[in-house]
């Protein structure tokens, strides 16, 4: 039975510290509770992401326990070059095209039985989708790379950099992914873009 | 002109997916990882432990014969006293040898 005010120490001084110093803290002594401060300080993002990403929030929430816990088994793979929530997103990402993958293949699957699919997750409209509808019609606008580099961009506020280290594409098709996105935005929403 | 309608539209952007996307409550999912981390590394070690054991069931029996292969040299090179030493202490010395490195190379495996 661990001591009460031992504890509360340990979770304050978790809760103090910057992102390095609880990746610093969690490898070198495996300390559970400063990466039990990560994960309650970043949750919020990656799902949210993963949320806008996936357009379904009980996969969203999946794949973020699973970028979470990948996370803690690479954790001492993090240079400390780069912010953390950057490279948790990268995890993310990851996560997320790879179930994106085997969605595809289940549904290449389903169709060569010529059954009917009826479970495909990254259906707009699907249980569990509750986005605000102006946010849903711009993103339904747009092709997967362009709303993943648009949702990072502007819902987690990365930089290009740090999306291109994310998805592993170059800067300049970042810059032109955002450039297009915002083209056909304004093509397609006048009034949201304001740009006539 | 098309700067300012850049910036003009990454405002509008910005708004809107703050609008659209307010913060996730936690609500249990943080102790939900942590749990299932718990219970990996309890299954890793578990795991650890029974392939250490089988390693060290299986690998009991080389090392013995390779212990009396050393006993064979030893009494060419030192004369019979050296193998009567061996001889005497042979399988408490291999699974002593066995059973001090086991943990170690456990948690090197676990690193």
């Amino acid at each position: 039975m661990e001591d009460p005010i031992a504890k509360n120490l340990k979770l304050s001084t978790a809760e103090s510290g910057s992102d390095e110093e609880l990746v610093a803290r969690a490898v070198s002594l495996q300390d559970g509770d400063a990466f039990g401060e990560l994960v309650r300080r970043h949750q919020s993002r990656v799902r949210g992401c993963l949320r806008q990403l996936t357009r379904d929030f009980a996969l969203a929430d999946d794949l973020a326990q699973e970028t979470f816990v990948r996370a803690w088994d690479k954790l001492s793979s993090f240079s400390g070059q780069g912010r953390f929530v950057s490279w948790l997103m990268k995890l993310a990402y990851n996560e997320f095209l790879q179930s994106r993958r085997k969605a595809k293949r289940y549904s290449a699957a389903v169709d060569r039985f010529g059954t009917e699919q009826t479970a495909v997750h990254n259906q707009a409209g699907s249980a569990g989708v509750a986005f605000s509808s102006d946010l849903e019609v711009v993103l339904a606008a747009l092709s997967e790379e362009e709303r993943s580099v648009m949702v990072m961009s502007f819902a987690l506020g990365l930089s290009h950099a740090e999306i291109g280290d994310v998805t592993g594409m170059p800067i300049g098709t970042v810059k032109s992914h955002i450039h297009r996105a915002r083209q056909r935005i304004r093509e397609k929403f006048p009034e949201e873009s304001g740009g006539k | 002109m098309t700067g300012i309608h850049n910036q003009q539209d990454d405002e509008r952007l910005r708004g809107l997916f703050r609008e659209a996307m307010p913060p996730v409550a936690d609500d249990g999912f943080s102790d939900r990882v942590l749990r299932r981390i718990g219970q990996r590394k309890r299954i890793r070690r578990a795991v650890l432990y029974l392939a250490g054991g089988l390693g060290l069931a299986i690998g009991a029996r080389p090392a013995t014969d390779l212990l009396m292969a050393a006993g064979d040299w030893m009494t060419a090179s030192l004369g019979q006293s050296a193998v009567l030493a061996v001889d005497r202490f042979e399988p408490m010395i291999v699974v002593v040898v066995l059973g001090l490195l086991s943990p170690f190379l456990v948690s090197l495996l676990e690193d």
